[in-house]
């Protein structure tokens, strides 16, 4: 969960990229960083095959003043999507503060987007967490292609929530959509932190 | 209930002398005191030519990788980690099951050093650390 630093006025939270393999995790954040402005920037850290599929994770620091008198640090994650490596999805889901679960958009891509979700539910469940209770929006990706299946069939299949989600429709490769989404679930975030954490009363408006 | 972790002035200070005579005690370069979150408590130390933020994330990852590692070879847990290269080394090693100390040091300096002085250090540090996951 977010560390907020009272003494050096600063909250760090953990923002996960979830979703099958190959649905373009990695792409959304390889884009946020090509286009983010130099101040703030450090390297993204990848850890991947010689083939460019995610083995560990992806990783992506980020910086803001989205809270008056704090500085905001974003962690952008993904995980690895293959079936595989679900002890990794595990961890990197350990103390995520929100989700973007990035589902691809092709017919025959949809059991897999289900099945990510319920691996996702899972998972949460294992960690004594609910989906319900993380702040977490719906990419519907490769929208640029041509076999895909409507929103609204994905949107039966995925934002099953009690209460819908946001959805965005991407093309990550091209970069639609995807500051949209980042800004979505950062804002999500943050106003899930100050609603736990009286934050206002603490920036001292610095 | 306040499900994040909150650090105070009071810790701060706690970390900062802690972690300073840790440097001085040990005579390695850097220290990173890190959340299994891979969040920065606190850094002390010359961090010019490392990414701390990266260093706190892989450091984080490897642990949880070793960790595994113990379970597969029937330990419980596996309380440090060392990596040696040829100029620089990396020591890795918990307090109270949430949180890591993680040092990069010279090789002229002995790991042993490295690894009494965070014993010590992990003492003062591990009251520090359980009283702020007492206040979530």
């Amino acid at each position: 969960m977010a560390q907020i630093n009272v003494a050096d006025k600063e909250i760090a939270v953990k923002i996960v990229y979830y979703g099958p393999a190959m649905s373009g995790k990695t792409t959304n954040l390889l884009y946020i960083h090509q286009r983010i402005p130099n101040k703030g920037r450090t390297d993204m850290l990848s850890i991947a095959t010689e083939g460019d599929r995610t083995l560990y994770f992806d990783f992506l620091p980020l910086e803001s003043n989205i809270i008056p008198g704090f500085k905001t640090k974003f962690q952008l994650y993904t995980v690895p999507g293959q079936v595989l490596y679900n002890a990794t999805r595990k961890l990197v889901l350990q103390g995520a503060d929100g989700i973007v679960f990035v589902a691809d958009s092709q017919w025959s891509k949809q059991r897999d987007n289900v099945d990510s979700l319920d691996n996702l539910v899972e998972n949460l469940t294992e960690q004594s967490r609910e989906l319900n209770d993380v702040p977490y929006i719906l990419e519907y990706n490769k929208r640029d292609l041509k076999d895909i299946a409507q929103i609204d069939h994905m949107s039966y299949l995925l934002n099953r929530k009690k209460v819908r989600v946001p959805e965005f429709e991407t093309v990550a490769t091209t970069g639609k959509g995807v500051f949209d989404v980042l800004n979505a679930i950062c804002r999500m975030v943050i106003a899930k932190i100050i609603k736990e954490s009286d934050i206002n009363n603490q920036g001292g408006g610095k | 209930m306040n499900p994040n972790t909150t650090i105070t002035d009071k810790d701060k200070k706690i970390f900062e002398t802690t972690l300073g005579n840790f440097l001085k005690n040990s005579g390695a370069r850097t220290v990173l005191l890190v959340d299994r979150n891979g969040f920065i408590l606190h850094r002390a130390g010359d961090f010019k030519s490392i990414d701390a933020q990266s260093l706190a994330v892989l450091a984080v990852s490897e642990y949880a990788s070793t960790q595994a590692l113990a379970r597969t070879i029937g330990e419980e847990e596996i309380s440090a980690v060392f990596h040696q290269g040829k100029k620089n080394h990396v020591h890795i090693s918990m307090i109270a099951k949430t949180a890591m100390i993680v040092t990069v040091f010279s090789s002229n300096i002995t790991v042993s050093m490295v690894r009494l002085s965070a014993r010590e250090a992990s003492k003062t540090l591990q009251k520090a650390i359980l009283d702020i996951a007492s206040r979530k």
